[in-house]
């Protein structure tokens, strides 16, 4: 969407990260290297204090849960007597396994459906020719365009009408097709040289052969980067599983943690140790995973 | 030249773009082009979901939407998040991406991790911070000497709160496609530009900044949108309070269909504001193409 230039996809990254910087010099220049240490670290507090506040207090026992926010010192981010007890209410009072195992099983599904029928229609608008080819992908844009929250009212009847209303079907469905998705892969697609399909057609593969066994291979790193993306954006769904499901069985982890959150009695530590749980794993996915998610977004323009 | 003979040929290729094609648009067109037609529709009828009850009202909907003082008020906050919210988030973004290409890569990582970090966490931590009398951005303000502010109980301060935990956690996606701007400019400009005499100021006025147009369109219309689809963070701690100040678009498009059970009523909005923003989109691209 943003980036016509076909190598940017794969050099993004590197060309991100890599670069140190070409230093100027001049007075300008020399102040700013005495600032950038405290402006370094002023930033990096900002945004990593709020991880700082929830990792500790999750550990808290309840009564200790208020007692060291202010004044603020260490105390405040670091347990003094850290407990288990909160995950062991989670999982056993409150079901909460049940919900990751939900949103684990969702997300999973979401991305296998969704990579599999987006690389395929994404290699045919690539790389086969055919009439109404510009048709189609401007109709797979123009979705878009619609954000989910102006439809979502009619496409909550849609899933009534079928009947899938409180299912696992209704969870995924609606988010299998994913217009970024196919716009990120058939990037992808368009770099690999023409030689290796016009070998491989040939040798007398078909175009199904083509595309499973000669470029589905070559675009590993794509794959990788849309099933990240579309992974954590399964993983985040709120506010479709507020609309779609009532019975418990369902919930999703993001559902769990807000009830934590709305309930007559809200209790802060297990806020904490839900926002933990649901939190924790995907940053540790994401530090793994960086370099995919960050092509993976800039390309598609994910958002 | 090309031998091929085109029919035999054209048409497996016709019929294999077909099937390939075929899941991902049947797809699409049972989840997005169909809703989108039926929201049309919904606009111009009375429905109820319980009795499942369906009936032609015309643009009654419209008049109704015409006069909602509700309505034209959760317009306006969603105005004023989108003023609070957009330009500060870009400009820091912007600041950020700076940092970020002459600093540690670490602070990019540290910077990207909001965008990880699910909606609903984001908000539930931040409407605990924001607690009046437990919670930690208080107590740091008072590290530093100022007196404990109301944050969410207060109407004046309820939406800048709101908007600054948005900025908080969106400002990672608009650094990202920042830096990638900023790698795209051939680093020979701001040599030949240096050799002219120009300073850092300069270079940053005359170059880097009418370079990166094309990213700051994108990241303006994306983010438009994105401000304009505000919910999780206000449904879960605000509830659109105190009296009404953060009632948002979407809330009330949510409250009036799965609430209130006015689903036509519910429709009618969702068109508006599925107008206004594509009206919107088009006038930007239109505007930054003329000049």
């Amino acid at each position: 969407m943003i980036n016509n230039d076909s190598n940017l996809p794969t050099l993004m990254y590197s060309r991100i990260v890599g670069r140190r910087s070409d230093r100027l010099t001049g007075p300008r220049q020399r102040s700013w290297a005495v600032l950038r240490l405290p402006v370094v670290i002023g930033v990096a507090f900002f945004f990593v204090f709020p991880y700082l506040w929830l990792v500790g207090s999750s550990f808290r026992p309840r009564e200790e849960i208020f007692r060291y926010v202010n004044p603020i010192s260490w105390r405040t981010f670091v347990p003094l007597a850290p407990t288990l007890d909160n995950f062991r209410h989670l999982f056993f009072e409150r079901n909460f396994g049940r919900a990751l195992a939900n949103s684990l099983v969702i997300a999973l599904v979401t991305v296998a459906i969704t990579l599999f029928i987006g690389s395929m229609i994404a290699f045919a608008l690539a790389r086969i020719k055919f009439p109404g080819r510009e048709v189609v992908f401007v109709l797979i844009l123009a979705t878009i365009l619609i954000p989910f929250e102006t439809i979502m009212v009619s496409v909550f009847l849609t899933i009534q009408r079928l009947g899938l209303f409180d299912t696992y079907a209704a969870l995924f469905l609606p988010w299998v097709t994913d217009a970024f998705i196919i716009f990120l892969l058939r990037q992808h697609f368009r770099d690999i040289p023409d030689e290796l399909q016009d070998a491989a057609i040939v040798d007398g593969c078909s175009l199904f052969r083509v595309y499973w066994n000669v470029m589905l291979p070559n675009i590993r790193p794509a794959l990788v980067s849309a099933a990240f993306v579309k992974f954590v954006f399964s993983w985040d769904a709120f506010l479709w599983p507020l609309i779609v499901t009532r019975d418990p069985d369902l919930t999703v982890v993001q559902l769990a943690i807000s009830r934590l959150f709305t309930d007559q009695n809200v209790l802060w530590e297990l806020i904490f140790a839900g926002a933990f749980i649901g939190t924790v794993p995907l940053i540790i996915l994401f530090l793994f995973l960086q370099r995919y998610y960050v092509e993976g977004v800039v390309t598609s323009g994910f958002n | 030249m090309d031998v091929r003979r085109p029919s035999a040929h054209a048409i497996e290729h016709y019929r294999s773009a077909l099937l390939l094609s075929l899941p991902a648009l049947v797809g699409l067109a049972i989840f997005w082009y169909w809703p989108t037609i039926q929201a049309v529709i919904l606009g111009f009828q009375d429905y109820n979901l319980m009795s499942g009850s369906q009936a032609w009202t015309g643009l009654e909907n419209y008049r109704t939407a015409a006069t909602d003082p509700l309505l034209g008020l959760t317009f306006l906050n969603t105005v004023i998040y989108f003023l609070m919210e957009v330009p500060l988030q870009m400009a820091l973004a912007l600041a950020l991406a700076l940092l970020v290409r002459r600093g540690p890569a670490w602070l990019r990582t540290v910077i990207l991790v909001p965008t990880v970090t699910s909606m609903v966490v984001v908000s539930v931590i931040w409407g605990l911070m924001y607690h009046p009398n437990s919670g930690l951005i208080n107590s740091l303000l008072g590290g530093v000497g100022v007196p404990p502010q109301p944050f969410l109980t207060s109407s004046q301060q309820a939406m800048p709160s709101i908007a600054l935990l948005m900025i908080w956690k969106n400002v990672g996606f608009s650094m990202l496609f920042f830096l990638a701007g900023l790698v795209s400019i051939p680093r020979n400009y701001y040599e030949a530009a240096a050799t002219d005499g120009a300073n850092s100021r300069q270079l940053f006025r005359y170059i880097t900044l009418p370079l990166l147009r094309g990213t700051v369109v994108f990241l303006l219309i994306t983010n438009t949108v994105t401000a304009f689809k505000v919910f999780t963070p206000i449904f879960l701690i605000t509830e659109g309070g105190p009296i009404n100040a953060t009632r948002v678009v979407v809330l009330y498009i949510f409250e009036n269909a799965f609430r209130f059970n006015k689903m036509g009523y519910a429709a009618a909005i969702s068109v508006l504001l599925a107008l206004f923003l594509l009206v919107i989109s088009v006038y930007s691209l239109r505007a930054s193409r003329a000049r």
